[in-house]
Order: structure tokens, then sequence, then C-alpha cells
């Protein structure tokens, strides 16, 4: 059985490797698709935005946004502030010089100390319209902020049977500042964390392009019945068991290669950092076992190999939209960041972001290669089941 | 190694469904010799073959290889056999060596000894000096004798070749059956299957007709024919008197049936060529002159049309 196996594997990678369009799926296709996409999503970082502040309120209010939060550490490197005269903050905007001015109102800090509403205007440029909606969001996040803590200050205060006075002012906007902010930035990007693109788009494409990289290994059972070697193989004595391990083997190689190479050649060219070489490893393993058996299971449903060609792009790109390989997964709805996690993909595009913005190592991807190797296990099994029918009929 | 049949089989039955595909097919084929399954497309040939090299299961039956049961040690009967698939089973994108080296291989041969067979095989189906060219550059008749070449490689006791010859050109068909022909003096017993009525005149040693999963009847050629009675016919191209040399035909010992046609003289006989100088000799006496003789011996074809009452290609 292990000598078959070996044999198997050791043909089909000599099959895979003179095969030029496979190496460029493998190899070339997720570095270049990774280096198109990082740029699209400006450069080495994951969001870069320049501001414009009209600040005609110079009360503590407004302070505690433009230093509590647009020159918050998660920001600060971010995002590029210039403080502005209200006429100019739209004239910078109209000419494209920034990407959105906030406005802030005289008497805004007034307002907010006798618990009056007021208004924060935010405008947009629209040529980055991510800018845009950041921008927004920083707005509409502090001002939930400001109301959630002004009321419950107001309350007390009335309850005191006083205005509030300057310094509570103050802590008051300290405070709205130092809330729980959705909006520095990568908040909505990816999970709440800042996370550089290369850092993103290389593990994603590696993943994505993995299952068409592994999908050959099941759709050379197929072909290995239209053209009769099959029949051969088994003829042989040749354990129906050992040649699909082997098939199976040659796709494990060739797909682990082909994400470590990924890594390898974003870390030389972009100075990407996917994290802890130990998980990275781990999750690859589990992202390619899953990528095989999912690939496995369509490609067993199919009759024909062109059946099959059509069955896997369907499934993988499915896949891939679903599981955030294209876009960042926190720029998805929320309803299909949920959904993401039905996917392999969603999973492991978990696992490698924690990696990157969280730090650690096994124990921070613990659940994504878990439930990764959960999926390859059991979609596994069933194409195995399949297979073995599919080869003795 | 015993002296017994490398083959034998015995009431091999196989149903597809509603479909009976092999009822009751045994026989069996002793080293050196050449068994021919003869029979019409969808005949049960292909199936026959499969169930002897274990990749068809049985509905019945018993098949032994080499003195090995395939019930109880199918791993020693499929290492005895040498099979051959009608269709060419080989890898298009790997070489004429990669191809036998990775059959080589799946058989259990290693280092030196691959190495040889590897290159004596390659020797013997004349394809040594494109060895290392992709077998997809290969012409059909090349890729038909690499095919069997892979199933030659670890010399096989039983070699089972499936139609080789389908789809062959005529240069590369005679290649291949020369190589089939040597591999009788070799002592390999040989199962060819076939809907070609010559291949199996020129080959086998034995031939079984098999027609709608059954075996109609088996034996040598000559054997075949005697068992359904048929006779050589004779066409004589004469002048003179005809009639009298028809009558004087009648009388030799030997003939059936004798008359005149337009320009000859017609005859039926149990053995046309001891005949013929008998005969020659009456017409001489008759004062007919023979211009020309053709002898049509029955054949194979004529054969299955008896036995089934239709021909091989339909």
């Amino acid at each position: 059985m292990l000598r078959t196996t070996l044999l198997v594997a050791g043909k089909d990678l000599r099959q895979r490797l003179r095969d030029r369009s496979a190496l460029v799926i493998a190899f070339i296709a997720p570095f270049v698709l990774a280096a198109i996409i990082g740029l699209a999503f400006g450069g080495d970082d994951a969001f870069r935005a320049s501001y414009a502040v009209a600040d005609a309120d110079r009360g503590p209010v407004a302070a505690g946004f433009t230093d509590g939060v647009l020159a918050s550490p998660g920001l600060r490197d971010l995002v590029t502030v210039r403080e502005v005269d209200p006429g100019e903050a739209r004239a910078l905007v109209d000419r494209g010089e920034v990407d959105a001015a906030f406005l802030l109102p005289a008497g805004l800090t007034a307002s907010v100390q006798q618990g009056r509403p007021a208004t924060v205007t935010v405008v947009e440029a629209g040529d980055n319209p991510i800018a845009g909606q950041v921008a927004r969001s920083l707005a509409e996040a502090y001002a939930a902020e400001l109301t959630a803590t002004g009321l419950a200050v107001t309350t007390a205060l009335d309850a005191a049977g006083r205005p509030a006075t300057e310094a509570e002012a103050r802590r008051l906007g300290e405070r709205a500042a130092a809330g729980r902010l959705p909006v520095r930035l990568a908040e909505g990007q990816v999970g709440g964390r800042t996370i550089e693109a290369a850092n993103y788009f290389g593990p994603s494409m590696a993943i994505f392009f993995l299952f068409f990289t592994v999908s050959f290994g099941a759709r050379s059972v197929l072909a290995e019945r239209q053209q009769g070697t099959m029949r051969r193989l088994l003829a042989t004595a040749a354990p129906p068991g050992g040649v699909l391990a082997g098939k199976a083997l040659a796709a494990f190689v060739l797909g682990t290669s082909s994400v470590l190479v990924m890594w390898l050649a974003t870390t030389v060219v972009f100075g990407a950092d996917w994290g802890d070489p130990v998980a990275v490893v781990a999750l690859t393993v589990s992202s390619v076992l899953s990528a095989i058996g999912i690939t496995a299971l369509v490609v067993t449903v199919a009759k024909t190999d062109e059946q099959a060609d059509g069955y896997s792009s369907l499934v993988v790109f499915t896949l891939a939209l679903l599981g955030g390989n294209f876009v960042y997964l926190a720029q998805l709805p929320e309803a299909l960041q949920r959904v993401s996690l039905l996917t392999p993909n969603g999973w492991a595009l978990r696992g490698f972001v924690d990696l990157v913005a969280d730090g650690g190592g096994l124990a921070t991807v613990a659940v994504p290669v878990a439930v990764t190797l959960a999926i390859g296990l059991v979609t596994g099994a069933l194409a195995l089941h399949r297979a073995r029918r599919m080869v003795l009929a | 190694m015993d002296d017994g049949p490398v083959l034998w089989c015995k009431d091999l039955r196989k149903r597809f469904k509603e479909r009976l595909a092999v009822d009751g097919v045994g026989f069996e084929v002793a080293p050196g010799e050449t068994y021919g399954l003869l029979g019409p497309n969808g005949a049960g040939k292909t199936t026959t073959i499969s169930m002897i090299c274990g990749l068809l299961r049985r509905d019945g039956g018993e098949v032994t290889v080499a003195g090995a049961s395939l019930d109880r040690d199918p791993g020693q009967v499929k290492a005895a056999i040498g099979y051959v698939p009608q269709d060419v089973a080989l890898y298009p994108d790997l070489s004429g060596l990669e191809n036998l080296r990775f059959w080589g291989r799946m058989y259990g041969l290693a280092g030196r000894e691959l190495e040889d067979r590897v290159g004596a095989t390659l020797e013997v189906v004349g394809l040594a000096e494109r060895a290392g060219d992709k077998v997809a550059a290969y012409s059909g008749g090349m890729q038909r004798r690499l095919n069997i070449a892979a199933g030659l490689l670890h010399r096989p006791r039983l070699l089972v070749l499936d139609e080789p010859t389908a789809g062959v050109d005529p240069q590369s068909r005679n290649a291949i059956l020369g190589n089939v022909e040597a591999l009788g003096g070799e002592g390999v017993a040989v199962l060819y299957t076939t809907h070609y009525m010559e291949e199996a005149e020129r080959l086998c040693d034995r031939v079984g007709i098999i027609d709608q999963g059954r075996l109609v009847a088996e034996g040598t050629r000559r054997e075949l024919v005697a068992t359904v009675g048929e006779r050589d016919r004779i066409e004589l191209a004469a002048t003179g008197d005809l009639a009298a040399l028809a009558a004087a035909a009648a009388g030799l010992d030997g003939v059936d049936e004798a008359g005149v046609v337009a320009g000859g003289v017609h005859l039926v006989a149990g053995d046309g060529r001891r005949l013929l100088p008998r005969l020659l000799e009456a017409a001489e006496h008759a004062g007919a002159e023979v211009t020309s003789v053709e002898l049509v011996e029955p054949d194979l074809e004529a054969v299955f049309l008896h036995l089934t009452g239709k021909a091989l290609r339909d």
C-alpha cells in the first residue's frame, strides 16, 4: 500500500511539474493577484486617508474628537489631519486635496454641556469612498458615545441641580474618545485591527488558488478512468486505497508548497509578516487538507472531466466570495461575515488575520485550525467513499 | 513451474442489470499457447477478460492463473498476468521510458532489473530510439506497441491482450502481430481477444467463438471448420467439354458437388488442396483445358456465420 501510494504520488507530481498551467496556478497567479489587489487597496498599507478638521467650537468636546479620536494611536499613523477654517475645509474637499472634512460647529461643547442636540458635519470627497465611510463612522461613533455618556452625566447633574462645568465637559469628551469606537480604521476592515494589504491578500490569494491547485488530485482520478490507466493500475494488484492515497499525497505536497512559496514571496518582496511560523504552517496544513477534501468531494459528484471542471470552479469561486478572499472580511455585511464562517476560506483567513493582528502562536489559530481540519476530514472521508466506488466501477 | 494450464477458468458469469453479459464461459490456455476469443463487438470478450484479470466482480465461476486462485490469492494472480487494455492506457505527458519505468515499478521491479527490462522491452517493440519522447508525440501505432510493452515488462506467465490492433494502421498491426507471435515461442500463454477473423487465424493455436456471452465453440481452425461441416469450394475456369469435366470431377473421391457454370465448373469438396492434382488429371482425360483454379477454404468467418447466423462485423 505504501509503495503504491509513493509511486502514484511521485508520478502525479512529475506530471504536475510538467504542466505549465498548473505551475502558474500554484505559484505565480496567487502572487500576482495578491500584488494587484494589495495595490488596489492602497499599496503597502490597508488604509490611508487625509482629513480636514474645521473646529469652530474650540471647546473640550471638539478637542476630544480631534485629539482623542483622530490623533489616537490606532489612527495617527494612517490618517493625516489638517486643521483649517470651515470655508477652507469644503474647498479642500472640492479640490480633492483631502478625502473628507469634519465641521465641528461653534457651541458644540455648550450644547453637550446642556444636554442639547448638536450637529457634526462630515463632507466627503467621493474619490476615496472607504476614507469617506471611515470619516462618517468616526463622527457617528463619537456622537453616539457622547450621547450615551452625556445623557448619564446630564441626568446626574440634573439631580445635582446645575449645568456641567468646563472641566466636566472636558472629561466627558475624553471619556467619549476613549469609548468603544468601531472606527479605529481597521475595525471596519479586518475585525477591529489594522493589517497591511500584503499580510491579508497574501494568505487570501494563496488560499483561493490553493483550491485550484489541489483539485487536480481528484480530477486526475477521473482522467485516469477516462484514459484507461486506472484499470491498468488496478490490474497490477495496486490497492485502490493506495492509488487514492497517492493522489491525495501529491495534491497535499503541491498545495502546501504553493502556500509556503507564497508566504516566502510576499515576505521577501512586500515585506509581509504572516505571523508565528509554526502557527502559519499549522494553518497551512489544515487549510490544504480542507481544500483537498472539498474539491475531491465536488469532483466525485461529476461524471466527466468537463463536469468536474465546471462544478469545481463554481464551488471554489463561491467559497472565495463568501469567505472573504477578494475583500477584507470586515467589509462584508454582517450577515455575510457570519456566512463566511461556513467556509474553510473564512476560517483560514480569520486565522491568518488573528496571527498578524494579535500575534501569538498555535493557541491563536487553534480554532481555525480545528475547524478547517474538521472540514477536511469530513469532506475527505465522504470523497474517499465515493472515489473508491468510482474507481472500482 | 507446473505443467498444467497457465489459465483455467470455468463457468464465468456476469449480469449487468437485465443483460446477461457472460453466461457460463470456460476455457484454458497452456504455456506457449495463444488462445483467441473471437466474437463481434458486445459479445462479452472484454467482460470475460476483465473477470479473469480481477477487474470485474464475477457473479459466478472460477479462475486460476499459474496455479493460484483468483478468489484466494488475487495478488498472486494479478502478478502473473500482463494486461494490455483495448485503449492505449499510458500517460501522454510522460515519455515512453518514464511510462515503462512507472509500470515496471508498479509490478514490483526496481533498480538494475527494472532498467534492464525496460531497455529490452523497448528493443522488442522497436521504440528504443524514441524512448525519451513524450507518448503524446507518438503515432497511434507506436502508442499501441508501447501499450503492449507495458504489459510485458514483468515477464508475465499470461499475457492478456484486449483487441490490441483496433484502429491501427496495417504496418503497425503487422508489427504488433509479429510481437505476439514471438511470445508463444518464449513460453508465454497469450489470451487474445479480437473481432478480426484474420488475426485469430494467423495468431491463435486455438480459438473460442463467443457470441451473446456464450462460448459457442472452441478448437483449432481446422477443428472448428470440421465441427460445422464446412467444405472447400473450387472454381475451375476451363474451355472444352465442360459437361464431361463436371461429370469426371463428380466421380472423384471427396467431391460432394460438381456442376457447370458460365466459363467453367464449380465444385464443393472436403479437402480441396489434396483434390487439385487429381482434378487437373481428370480434366485432361475429359478433354477440357483448365485456365485457372480458385480454391476457397472455409474460414472462421464462415464458421461464425454458420454457428450464429450472422457475420462477425454485424
